[in-house]
């Protein structure tokens, strides 16, 4: 049988030379569920467009070799000849939407396809039950957070029920619960309706499970497609970063070493089978680390918001009376399900937006007494889209910029400048157009530009959005390291196991105002979603372990069994 | 502090902002046609007020204030230069020699200076009532039936200063929170203060445009046999009202441009407004784009 989606001898480049795919050979059948892994600018999104015909047709470059889809070569086919069966969902759901409302964004593509208007009505609302997006169904897409954008777009997609599902890191804005509800919506949808999946996600934790194969690509070439199992083996040496933690787990204990029948012994991909393979070699969990212990004295509140009160209309507030206090040397996570205020929050904490009731205090000042280069110094913001910080032509004179801002000049500046720079990994980076930098890069420098000058307070907007699990340990240790020396962050995510890996505290926000607020151990503790997977996998025998670091596995000789 | 509500959610509409899109394109042609051919500046002023009452009345106020602020600048901007360049008229006011050029200005400059700024005013507050009172999907779906690219087109062009005025507190708030003092000082000062956002505002333009269009090509914008969904909306007695409103201030507009009984003349010497004004036909307009407001405000608080 002909495979649903053929690469023969694939290259690629971009009209400006910089290398998209090298001599990519690939076949892929109907119903695979195939995950493209590797680092930011590796290819993967390139992959994904070459499937659709975007590359070349839409791109320009230079194209090498042939790529069939359904028997349709796309050279000849464009992509909108493609539309019936092959689905995208991109990278940026806010710069993807076409009409302004959810459900007409959602029948814009079954309109094209020239779908009867009845039927329409159905798949739209089909889509919209199957994403919970009924409630929204009018809302201007302008008043959507990302994670409720994302849904949309996927929406949109799903509705078309194309044969080939293109998804380029589909929950990379979606709380733990509808990232959850997602793939497990697609695999289900691959398994009954045969659908090819092509997804592309750094979260490994979170898809490795449903993928039938996965493909690892470092600069252009696939340098790795095999089975999950198989790829976690590969990766234990090759790429530990991008295990699961519970695979990493198992992977590091004695016994993994073999299977006592010459044989390496099978990696679990789950909570469920880590905890199946734990018993059936009779290994047990130790803590090595110890708990945080909550601290009896907290630094000095950097950062105070009383009874704050936000939202439109002023009879439907989306935060009600919420107090938060953020301190000097302590990393805070802030998290909650998709719309439920962070990002509202942080702009009322920063003084972007007026409170209904309430204020925010920075140091004892009123935030919105305080100019604009004042506040900044001493608390700074990283939004959602590092792109909206970028005026300048290169990333050297972006940070010249904004520590001119601050009120440096001279020597001063020379070694700030430096320090960033070096602190962030930006050597490489210093002479190149902020907007040709790839997403990860985007988000480094960004962060320098905001963190320059060595402000009290670092605000971030799921700095980790898109980001590989190299950057992503680079950014948390580099934020760890400023906490270190006394900067308060406050960061928000819906990356449980980065916030169990490095954050102190944790925040939850919902029904209006707070849930949980603690130190991380306790917080993320025992939480159903919220929660990381060494967590789930060991939180009955020891209660308070957030990550690999925190145990050890060994036999008889350990003190708790899981 | 901008205090951009940027998580606020659409409510539920009501009262004229939930009548049928066609009721609501009919009002909406009515006053761009009216803007377009009323040059009396007293009948200006009072489409003006009546323009602003609708969007009160619809709750879309808030929305169009970009295009209040554009009007605003852009018609102090025709009051400025207006009189400088307008030099017939009757009744000097001024005559200077400004080095090679002879400068004159009249008091019928200053008046039309006046009208122009008023006309460009209503104007341009009428297509942002166009696009703030009905949706652009709305436009789009029924404009579509004549020739959906021609209506996407002008729909992604309405669009475009919303999107970019978004975008523009977008980066703004960016910019404030890395440090930059855009809200201090003069207005020349600020204005300065800005310049900088300018090549941000450009180029997060053209990306979207390139991924908006990655995105409709890829989801078969441009396939042969196109159809279009408009949901479930009824058509009821209150929008075939509106309707009937809408098509008889078009066709009033029409027939007073026709009859010339909403010209005014500035030069050589200004027409008296009032006796303009107060004829049967410019005032039967006037109650006509008066209705859907005062229909509106009814509707709002019932």
């Amino acid at each position: 049988m002909a495979p649903l989606i053929e690469f023969r001898s694939v290259s690629y480049s971009y009209p400006d030379g910089c290398l998209g795919l090298r001599d990519i050979n690939l076949k892929i059948g109907e119903a695979e569920v195939v995950l493209l892994l590797g680092a930011s600018g590796c290819g993967k999104s390139t992959l994904l467009r070459a499937v659709n015909g975007l590359v070349p047709h839409f791109a320009g470059g230079t194209f090498g070799g042939q790529v069939r889809v359904g028997g349709c070569d796309t050279r000849s086919c464009r992509p909108r000849d493609l539309a019936t069966m092959v689905g995208m969902v991109f990278q940026d759901p806010e710069s993807q939407a076409v009409m302004t409302t959810v459900e007409r964004e959602i029948a814009f593509g079954l309109e094209n396809m020239g779908i009867p208007a009845p039927a329409i009505g159905r798949l739209v609302e089909e889509s919209l039950v199957s994403l919970g997006l009924s409630r929204l169904r009018r809302a201007s897409l302008a008043t959507l957070s990302g994670g409720e954008l994302q849904k949309v777009a996927l929406a949109a997609v799903l509705a078309l029920q194309p044969q080939i599902i293109l998804l380029d890191e589909p929950t990379s804005q979606l709380d733990p619960v509808s990232a959850e509800e997602l793939l497990s919506a697609l695999r289900r949808l691959s398994e009954d309706t045969g659908s090819t999946i092509l997804l592309a996600e750094h979260r490994v934790d979170r898809c490795l499970h449903l993928a039938s194969r996965v493909l690892f690509l470092e600069q252009g070439s696939i340098v790795k497609d095999a089975a999950p199992r198989e790829l976690c083996s590969w990766a234990d040496t090759h790429k530990p970063l991008y295990l699961p933690p519970v695979t990493s787990l198992l992977a590091a204990s004695p016994h993994a070493q073999g299977d006592g029948q010459g044989g390496k012994s099978v990696l679990p991909l789950t909570v469920k089978e880590a905890r199946r393979a734990l018993g059936d070699r009779g290994l047990t969990a130790r803590r090595v680390r110890p708990p945080l212990a909550p601290s009896s004295h907290r630094g000095v509140a950097r950062i105070v918001a009383h009874g704050l009160t936000v939202g439109y209309p002023p009879d439907a507030p989306v935060l009600d009376g919420l107090s938060l206090a953020i301190h000097e040397g302590e990393f805070t996570a802030l998290m909650g399900e998709n719309g439920s205020g962070k990002s509202t929050l942080i702009r009322h904490l920063m003084g972007l937006s007026r409170p209904l009731a309430g204020q925010v205090m920075l140091g004892g000042t009123p935030i919105e007494s305080l100019p604009a280069a004042q506040r900044a110094t001493r608390c700074a913001l990283l939004t959602q889209n590092p792109r909206d910080y970028f005026v300048k032509d290169t990333v050297e004179e972006e940070l010249r910029y904004s520590l001119t801002l601050r009120g440096m000049g001279g020597v001063e500046l020379e070694a700030e400048q430096a320090r960033i720079t070096q602190e962030l990994h930006l050597q490489g980076l210093l002479d190149r157009h902020p907007r040709d930098l790839s997403g990860g890069e985007r988000t480094r420098a960004a962060l320098g530009l905001v963190a320059a000058g060595h402000p009290d307070v670092l605000v971030l907007d799921e700095p980790t959005r898109g980001l590989d699990p190299e950057t992503k340990l680079l950014l948390g240790t580099v934020l760890k390291d400023w906490v270190g020396t006394g900067t308060a962050v406050l960061l928000v995510t819906h990356d449980v196991e980065f916030a169990a890996r490095f954050a102190d505290r944790v925040v939850i926000l919902g029904d209006g105002g707070i849930v949980a607020d603690g130190p991380a151990g306790e917080v993320l503790d025992g939480s159903l979603f919220f929660s990381t997977q060494i967590n789930r996998l060991l939180r009955r025998s020891l209660p308070g372990v957030l990550v690999v670091e925190d145990v050890a596995l060994g036999g008889e000789e350990a003190t708790c069994a899981a | 502090m901008t205090g951009r509500p940027e998580y606020r959610r659409q409510k539920a509409a009501r009262g004229l902002a939930a009548r049928h899109p066609l009721a609501l394109l009919t009002v909406s042609v009515a006053m761009v046609m009216a803007a377009l051919v009323v040059e009396n500046p007293l009948a200006l002023v009072i489409l003006v007020g009546l323009n602003l009452l609708t969007l009160w009345a619809a709750g879309r106020l808030p929305a169009a204030a970009p295009y209040v602020k554009v009007g605003l600048y852009t018609s102090l901007v025709v009051l400025v230069i207006n009189p400088l360049c307008s030099q017939g008229g009757i009744t000097p006011l001024l005559t200077a020699r400004v080095g090679p050029l002879t400068l004159r200005i009249t008091w019928e400059g200053l008046v039309a200076g006046v009208g122009q700024s008023l006309h460009l005013l209503a104007v341009v507050l009428a297509f942002g009532q166009f696009n703030s009172l009905l949706d652009p999907d709305d436009q789009l779906s029924l404009l579509s039936r004549l020739s959906f690219r021609s209506a996407l087109v002008v729909s992604l062009a309405t669009r475009l200063l919303p999107v970019l005025s978004q975008d523009a507190c977008r980066i703004s708030d960016a910019q404030r929170s890395r440090g930059a003092e855009l809200d201090r000082g003069r207005w020349h000062r600020r204005a300065a203060a800005r310049g900088p956002l300018l090549s941000g505002l450009l180029g997060q333009s053209l990306e979207r445009a390139g991924d908006v269009a990655a995105s409709m090509e890829s989801r078969g914008f441009g396939r042969r046999h196109r159809t279009t969904w408009s949901g479930r909306r009824r058509f009821a007695r209150g929008d075939a009202l509106l309707t009937g409103i809408g098509l008889t201030g078009t066709a009033l507009a029409v027939t007073c441009a026709a009859a010339g009984s909403v010209s005014f003349a500035y030069f050589p010497a200004v027409d008296d407004p009032l006796s303009t004004f107060l004829s049967f036909w410019p005032m039967l307009l006037l109650v006509s784009l008066a209705l859907p407001g005062i229909a509106g405000t009814v509707w709002r608080h019932s």
